[in-house]
């Protein structure tokens, strides 16, 4: 459920990916099963917010955000082409 | 606990909870920016910096994948080009102060015999730097994929080249992280080298 107080604009949705809040604990969050939590090993002596992840969490993410950043340039605009994978999609 | 910092009552709910309205990502120990240049036609060194772009820092987990999945990959880009990803505020070019005393592990994959496996190994070299997986992480100023008609060529730039324990075990860990075997001999490169042509009385590292 989200907060009530942001009014209803639908024209203009704020992004979870912008609008998410960092983690500062790791230990505060239960991924759903089959999802492993990062090595605890790398963040024993971890500052808040300060974690090291090795790349079998990092890995993890690749297939579920999807979701362009929106201060990603247009590609087109430096030169580059838009990843050829998405173009087949 | 400082969970209870949040200012929202609801639960947290990673990209793994609900892939569309998360309220949590995960930090980055460092922000990183990725830097894109294609030199194209113009070769000269004035032009290359003036080809150098930007593209985007992020600093969560998530906004990486973000950018990884709506960039080109490295198979993709046209010969010439180079992908930089480093920390933010450091410029990926020696002039740079934090480059200025280091220098580069560099491996070169030979085009025909890489193939799409260049996207993985850029790919693996990306994670271990944004997920500071090297021990001497702090030591690690970015990294660097090379397009080139006939090579892909990955570095790991330092900010050191004369302290050969941290060198050393930085080559070590980016053998490892791309899967190389151990008869594959790395050479560091200071970029001392790159800079001044002609006698180099530094003691060179390899791994």
């Amino acid at each position: 459920s989200r907060t009530t107080s942001a009014p209803a604009i639908p024209s203009a949705p704020l992004s979870a990916l912008g609008s998410a809040r960092m983690l500062d604990d790791l230990s505060s969050i239960q991924y759903p099963q089959g999802i492993k939590s990062p090595n605890p090993e790398l963040n024993s002596n971890a500052e808040p917010g300060k974690f090291k992840y090795d790349r079998t969490f990092l890995m993890q993410f690749m297939t579920v955000c999807k979701e362009k950043p929106e201060n990603l340039p247009a590609l087109e605009a430096i030169g580059m082409e838009e990843s050829k994978d998405d173009k087949k999609r | 606990n400082n969970s209870s910092a949040f200012p929202f009552d609801g639960e947290m709910k990673t990209v793994f909870n609900d892939p569309v309205n998360f309220n949590v990502k995960h930090p980055l120990f460092n922000a990183w920016t990725l830097w894109f240049d294609n030199p194209g036609k113009k070769a000269n060194t004035a032009s290359w910096s003036q080809n150098l772009k930007e593209l985007i820092t992020f600093d969560s987990v998530e906004e990486f994948w973000g950018v990884y999945n709506n960039v080109a990959k490295a198979i993709d880009l046209s010969p010439g080009s180079n992908y930089h990803l480093f920390k933010q505020g450091i410029k990926p070019m020696w002039e740079d102060p934090v480059n200025e005393l280091g220098g580069k592990w560099v491996i070169q994959f030979p085009r025909n015999k890489t193939g799409e496996d260049i996207n993985t190994l850029w790919l693996y070299t990306m994670l271990a730097c944004i997920g500071e997986g090297f021990d001497y992480a702090d030591e690690v100023c970015g990294a660097v994929v090379s397009v080139r008609k006939i090579f892909y060529r990955i570095s790991l730039w330092t900010r050191t080249s004369n302290n050969r324990e941290i060198c050393e075990t930085l080559g070590r860990q980016l053998k490892q992280t791309l899967g190389l075997t151990p008869v594959q001999q790395l050479e560091f490169q200071p970029h001392s080298d790159s800079i001044k042509s002609g006698n180099h009385n530094k003691e060179h590292f390899f791994v």
